[in-house]
């Protein structure tokens, strides 16, 4: 099985009304809020430590089954400079992957570091999504 | 002691770790080669395949990869054997007779799968000796902190001290340090040793320790991640402390993000390049130290069994070394950079090298106080912060808000050039930053503004960066 670190779009940052502890490192986020700063159109988007994907990935990770991760609610805002950017644009729903998994065993995990690391499954199901600002790494 | 079989052992673990060497080394054509076949039979090869094959060897020619005639022929003659087995030969040469059955044999690779002994204790002697190998490496990084830090603390004011000859020394120690470690997770991994071996490889400290840089060399760095991750991967279901040992290395290249704080943010060093080579204005360096204190040199120093009188004589050694591996790294990467060959000191913060700052605001209503300042640019520019609003979510209590929402924080870009692009990659960097600094102090944030504003300043409007 090959595995991939994945470097997804980062669109925003953590909102104010994120909750996460700042005791070990990668931080551990219990709520989650993401406040769009910019946004290059992929589906899977990261603010570290966290990743949130479009409503249409997500029900295509739950439908495969895939391993290491679970849905979640996620609070989405627009900041200041979003709505100057895009004065018109809105963005369809996202949720928030939470990623629970081993790096090299699931199908998505994180390294120590915090980066995304994904199964080939993972990547032929991303291969179908608008993934175009995603950098990827072959691991194995 | 049969020693003709110890002596046959040890060779074969030196051909052994040859072999990983070299394996590491062909890795890119691999991944190259597993990528031209990929696209090549995902469906009916063009009329011109033998063309793009090639044209494919010539660009690994190009970057540095000699590949035999044979090889090559080898290889073509698979390709046509194995397409016509699988039917995807172009159509015109279809019509040609097909060849004997050697189409179902495979490429000419032979895989370089080492056997493994039986003798596990021998297997952990070797595992131990790279172990010993790497403890030797940081010791001899201490010793040249030490010894190089002595000569700083000795230098007279404004004294030019020479440093090329500590930096090259210290850059092959961290090189062979993880050099090492490579070779044990290599050897860990292919023994299958104990969860107990595995533990004593994370107690080692790193480079880092000392307010060195991580690592030195990417490739290497990205062969480590590899092995970590199968090291994770195996670790899982055997050892529930596995995880915690393997979540003990450290992959943030905090080093090489960080060794610029030593410029800028109000601290001021002076680097000068005699003769094109590295050395420091002493004078100045000692903010450096004070800088590199916030890195933890001191812990690591501490941890590594030195004294008082040493810490503070290596602080200031790995603040200036870090400082000029990283300002050599760069040079390196841009090769008309200003800087390179220049024989004239360096200009520092008080000179024009640029520095972000911030200052205060006096309302949080950040479009405002820019447009106030540049009422031409409105409805013209998107504004943004240099230092991210949201650090104040990150880091509480380093920044105040008024600091973060001043005139001296926002920068604007034109519409017109397709803002969002760079706002991304600002993001990009902004994150990674996040991810190298469990912690961050106001300098650490500053400077990263410096480095971004350095980047992409040309973008900005008005345009910052010096």
């Amino acid at each position: 099985m090959r595995y991939f670190v994945l470097a997804p779009e980062v669109a925003g940052s953590l909102g104010n009304n994120t909750v996460m502890s700042r005791e070990r490192h990668p931080p551990t986020v219990s709520r989650l809020h993401y406040e769009f700063d910019v946004w290059l159109g992929d589906d899977l988007l990261e603010a570290f430590p966290c990743f949130i994907v479009s409503q249409r990935l997500a029900d295509k990770v739950a439908r495969l089954k895939l391993s290491g991760a679970s849905i979640d609610v996620v609070e989405v805002t627009l900041s200041e400079q979003y709505r100057d950017l895009y004065p018109d644009r809105r963005i369809p729903e996202f949720l928030w992957l939470k990623v629970s998994g081993a790096a090299g065993r699931d199908d998505f995990g994180t390294d120590v570091a915090g980066r995304l690391v994904v199964s080939e499954q993972v990547m032929e199901l991303l291969k179908t999504m608008d993934v175009d600002h995603c950098s990827v790494i072959p691991v194995v | 002691m049969d020693f003709a079989k110890q002596i046959e052992y040890n060779r074969r673990l030196l051909v052994e770790d040859i072999f990983r060497r070299l394996e590491a080394a062909l890795q890119p054509v691999v991944d190259a080669l597993n990528d031209f076949f990929a696209v090549l039979f995902s469906a009916r090869l063009p009329a011109d395949w033998r063309e793009q094959w090639h044209a494919f060897i010539a660009e690994q020619e190009a970057a540095g990869y000699r590949i035999s005639p044979q090889t090559v022929r080898e290889f073509k003659d698979w390709i046509e054997a194995w397409a016509r087995y699988c039917e995807l030969l172009p159509v015109a040469e279809t019509q040609a007779v097909s060849p004997a059955p050697a189409a179902t044999e495979q490429p000419p690779i032979s895989r370089l799968t080492p056997p493994k002994p039986a003798e596990t204790n021998r297997r952990e002697e070797f595992f131990n000796q790279k172990l010993a190998d790497a403890q030797g490496s940081l010791d001899e990084i201490k010793r040249l902190l030490d010894e190089f830090g002595g000569r700083l603390d000795a230098a007279k004011l404004d004294d030019t001290v020479d440093a090329e000859a500590e930096v090259d020394r210290c850059e092959a120690l961290i090189w062979r340090y993880h050099d090492a470690l490579e070779s044990a997770r290599d050897a860990w991994l292919r023994d299958d040793l104990s969860g107990e071996a595995d533990a004593r490889m994370a107690k080692l400290l790193s480079p880092s320790h000392f307010g060195l840089p991580r690592i030195t060399d990417e490739q290497q760095d990205q062969r480590a991640m590899r092995q970590l991750m199968q090291m994770n991967a195996r670790s899982h279901g055997r050892d529930k402390t596995m995880d915690r040992v393997v979540g003990g290395l450290e992959w943030t290249n905090v080093g090489l993000t960080g060794a610029g704080i030593l410029v800028g943010g109000g601290i001021l060093v002076t680097t000068v390049k005699t003769g094109g080579k590295w050395a420091v204005v002493k004078a100045l360096t000692v903010a450096a130290a004070a800088a590199a204190a916030e890195q933890g040199v001191e812990a690591g120093m501490r941890a590594a069994g030195a004294d008082e009188q040493t810490i503070r004589g290596a602080r200031l050694a790995a603040a200036v070394i870090a400082f000029i591996i990283v300002r050599r790294r760069r040079g390196l990467e841009s090769s008309n950079s200003k800087s390179q060959g220049d024989p004239r000191p360096l200009e520092s913060t008080t000179g024009r090298t640029y520095s972000a700052s911030l200052g205060t605001a006096t309302t949080s209503d950040y479009r405002t106080t820019f447009f106030s300042a540049h009422p031409e640019l409105k409805g013209k520019v998107i504004v943004h912060h240099a230092i991210p609003q949201k650090v104040i979510v990150r880091y509480p209590n380093v920044l105040t808000e008024a600091e973060i929402q001043s005139l001296e924080n926002l920068r604007g870009i034109r519409k017109e050039i397709n803002p969002e692009l760079h706002l991304s990659k600002i993001a990009i960097e902004w994150n990674d930053f996040y991810r190298a600094n469990p912690i961050a102090t106001k300098a650490q944030l500053l400077q990263k503004a410096t480095d971004i504003d350095l980047q992409f300043g040309a973008q900005f409007t008005p345009p910052t960066g010096g």
